[in-house]
């Protein structure tokens, strides 16, 4: 028999989750009782694979497979640091920014008999983002890029236009900088891909894919270099994180992503626990065009009666740190304090500055139950203050249809929509400006100058200067009075004893070629 | 008969056709741009209309409503926007197993709950009628999704005598009878108690009918009369009932499938709804909608063969 421990604000939550509300978090783990088959890994996704295209992925669904089918030149280190290591590529040279040589182990084969993986492989892999018809939607990632020169069988030379910092952070580890094989797109005669890989570079091959069943992988032959451990990897697209975990507890899976609130349930139990900071970034945005919402004043009194501590606290238990910022640590740009913290004496004070008396207004989020907790503490403390908040829950896919929405955002007053983000904190910043008004800057907040600086600091070369202006960028974007930054959240994963498993710093991945036996 | 069938065959048909056609509407009412949702956040506004032009989404409402049956018509069912597979192999490969879980629940259900609403009418206003009244009308109120988790706790963590998710290996008849029970269960066990208590409404009818106590001054045993003569007339409107009910075992399906990660119709609808993914969702329901009224046809069919004055009524 298990332990059993549910608190009540889990028992809460999960009932409130839909109906797969389930008291499992603190069963799992101990009952992985099966004898552990070392060849072969289950191991559950969080969504069915949609394209594994380098240039058209879909998400870290995706990348989570392809990370173990294909190669890059340099790829994410496993463990709690964001490096990155030698992968496809014998050496490197980054010495000069704007030329980066390469040069490949020689003997990286293909599968399906495409041959051997050389510089020309490389040289179609990465300026293939800017041709039209592959409508790369990661084509930012290789904006810099001027060619790539090829230099030998093995060797070759990527010419930037520019400065670009993000190359060794979030595109050439990332799933951008995989390498296709050149030979293999071109039999198949299609500009992109989704799920049917002409051709793998990894470690791994998909052997069977059975849409929201599972994922098998197997080795592929033609890889030469460090042998992964098991010769099976079967990753099944799991949805409900509930789900997941009573699949962990029945010892139907070997290891899982579990839910933020059921981390107590697996300390000091069994099963092996990992919980890593996540590149996350939740906030609280304000819709300046917002007739209620257009004063800085009343904004700034917003600021000052949040206080996100407690609303951390009441939400996460402990096991998440507010936020400072945008930016997660450990990226270059993390903050270490907010401009305007919780001061509800001040926040009544503006308020009475500004006139407003008996302001009401909405806040409106997608279905997580987290944010719920988040929204109810928030509806305490407005309260405080003398701001009646009204809790506008719908899906998300809606939510962010309506904030979108060229008259309906005026419907938007407070919003919450957490994102998640690439090692690189270009790619945090990127929805602020401007342009993205429309699209993805709910805030609706705009300076050309802010947009400005923004793209000037993707050519920053030395961090300290670049993590700097992304402070100040941070700093900015406060002093509108639209934003209280909120938590950056933790992603967390169990696995059974017997199952060394490995992930990238922020656990966002699991890193499948390097997860050995326990 | 066959009129009477031919015409039940005609309403199904038009039900089918403004079923689809009303879906069609609401589905694409739905907020969200699928072209967003499904390229993803760093996708360009010309990215999204070239997606957008691909999977025929700039066309007027009516235009891609019109080309949408008309692919029907030719058994296209569209492609799914995010994995470019054809949407009909998508649903195929998800309907037996829907299918499966749908049947094998009704048929567990009816096999238990027939014999205890034969018990409870032959035993009316007595310990065991209560006893099973009371029973069928708890199950009644479980909703699925909580019998399978429950079921869950039970049969899959703590004893592990079945898995917790998945449908089982194709080919390994074993694997996947052993991957279903637990769906069965948790989608049939609501309709164990309302079968049972139709049967013995239906039961307790018939058995106060005149011919039946002709019978019995003729010496006829209680459980021959109630199996020979009074079940097959009790059982008419539970045939009728578990036809619509068919459309509710579907519904019932996707909470059953999202809980045991089983990849069948429900989970698909349900998946395509969250990601706007509107093609599978269109294909998912047509043949879901379709299986409503073949199920009710079905039943109207048997109707027709069990009492034939029903059929001569219309």
């Amino acid at each position: 028999m298990t332990e059993f421990r549910l608190t009540r604000r889990q028992a809460l939550q999960r009932a409130g989750g839909g109906g797969v509300a389930l008291a499992l978090g603190s069963l799992a783990g101990t009952g992985a009782v099966f004898a552990q088959e070392n060849t072969t890994l289950r191991i559950r996704n969080d969504r069915d694979i949609e394209r594994l295209d380098p240039a058209t992925r879909g998400g870290w669904y995706d990348e989570t497979v392809m990370f173990a089918i294909f190669s890059g030149l340099v790829r994410y280190a496993p463990g709690d640091d964001w490096t990155w290591e030698l992968d496809a590529a014998s050496s490197i040279d980054d010495s000069d920014p704007l030329h980066i040589g390469f040069e490949l182990r020689p003997g990286l084969l293909f599968s399906d008999d495409h041959g051997e993986m050389t510089a020309e492989d490389v040289k179609f892999s990465y300026e293939r983002f800017a041709d039209p018809e592959v409508n790369a939607v990661y084509a930012s990632d290789w904006a810099a890029l001027d060619h790539v020169e090829v230099t030998g069988t093995y060797t070759g030379i990527i010419h930037l236009k520019e400065a670009f910092a993000p190359l060794f952070t979030s595109t050439l580890p990332h799933a951008s900088g995989l390498i296709l094989s050149k030979a293999a797109m071109e039999a198949s005669g299609t500009k992109s891909f989704a799920t049917e890989v002409p051709a793998c570079s990894g470690p791994y091959m998909l052997d069977e894919w059975r849409p929201r069943e599972v994922i098998r992988l197997v080795r592929n032959p033609g890889w030469t270099g460090p042998e992964p451990y098991y010769d099976r990897i079967e990753i099944l697209p799991i949805g409900d994180v509930t789900s997941a975990e009573t699949a962990f507890a029945a010892g139907d899976i070997d290891c899982t992503q579990i839910a933020v609130n059921s981390i107590p349930s697996y300390e000091g139990g069994r099963s092996d626990l990992v919980v890593k900071p996540a590149l996350g970034y939740a906030w609280l945005g304000m819709n300046v065009e917002n007739p209620k919402l257009s004063d800085l004043t009343v904004r700034r009194a917003i600021q000052h009666a949040v206080n996100v501590k407690q609303i951390v606290d009441a939400t996460f238990g402990g096991a998440v740190d507010q936020a400072h910022g945008l930016v997660p640590p450990p990226l270059p740009g993390a903050r270490d304090e907010v401009l305007y913290g919780y001061d509800p004496e001040r926040a009544r004070e503006l308020l009475a500055e500004a006139g407003v008396q008996g302001l009401s207004l909405s806040l409106t989020f997608g279905t997580s139950p987290d944010l719920l907790i988040v929204a109810q503490v928030l509806q305490v403390q407005l309260a405080a203050v003398g701001i009646d908040l009204t809790i506008r829950q719908m899906d998300s896919n809606t939510m962010v249809a309506e904030a979108q929405h060229p008259t309906d955002h005026q419907n938007i007053e407070l919003i919450i929509e957490p994102f998640t983000t690439a090692p690189d904190p270009s790619w945090v910043t990127e929805w602020f400006t401007c342009d993205q008004i429309g699209d993805w800057n709910f805030q609706r907040t705009c300076s050309e100058e802010w947009d400005a600086r923004n793209d000037e600091a993707l050519t920053i070369s030395d961090p300290e200067a670049r993590a700097a202006r992304y402070v100040a960028l941070q700093d900015e974007l406060e002093e509108t009075g639209a934003y209280v930054f909120l938590y950056h959240g933790v992603n967390a994963w169990v696995s059974k004893p017997s199952v060394n498993a490995a992930y990238s710093a922020d656990a966002q991945w699991a890193l499948l070629r390097d997860f050995t036996a326990g | 008969m066959t009129t009477y069938l031919l015409r039940r065959f005609a309403l199904g048909l038009c039900v089918l056709i403004v079923s689809m056609l009303l879906l069609f509407v609401l589905i694409y009412a739905v907020p969200g741009d699928p072209a967003a949702i499904a390229l993803g956040p760093r996708a360009s506004e010309a990215q999204k209309a070239f997606f957008r032009e691909q999977m025929g989404l700039d066309q007027p409402l009516a235009m891609q409503a019109a080309s949408f049956l008309w692919n029907l018509l030719h058994g296209d069912f569209g492609t799914d926007i995010l994995s470019q597979r054809p949407v009909a192999d998508l649903v195929f490969a998800a309907l037996p197993r829907t299918v499966t879980l749908a049947v094998v629940g009704v048929i567990w259900a009816a096999a238990i709950g027939t014999p205890l609403g034969i018990w409870a009418a032959l035993r009316p206003n007595t310990f065991i009628d209560w006893l099973i009244g009371v029973i069928s009308t708890s199950v009644v109120a479980l909703p699925a999704f909580l019998m399978a988790i429950y079921a869950l706790i039970l049969f899959a963590v703590m004893l592990n005598w079945f898995p917790a998710i998945g449908a089982g290996e194709p080919g390994d008849l074993l694997d996947q009878l052993h991957h279903l029970a637990l769906p069965a269960f948790a989608i049939g066990v609501a309709w164990v108690g309302y079968i049972a208590r139709l049967v013995r409404v239906s039961m307790l009818e018939t058995l106060a009918q005149p011919h039946v106590r002709t019978y019995r001054s003729f010496g006829v045993s209680d459980l021959r009369i109630a199996l020979r003569y009074v079940l097959p007339i009790a059982v008419v409107p539970v045939i009728s009932v578990l036809g619509v009910g068919i459309g509710n075992l579907l519904s019932g399906a996707v909470l059953v499938e999202v809980v045991f990660s089983r990849p069948g119709l429900g989970s698909l609808a349900y998946d395509a709804v969250l990601s706007r993914n509107f093609p599978v969702l269109l294909g998912a329901v047509v043949v879901t909608t379709g299986l409503y009224v073949l199920a009710n046809f079905l039943a109207d069919a048997l109707i027709a063969y069990l009492d034939p004055r029903l059929a001569e009524k219309g």
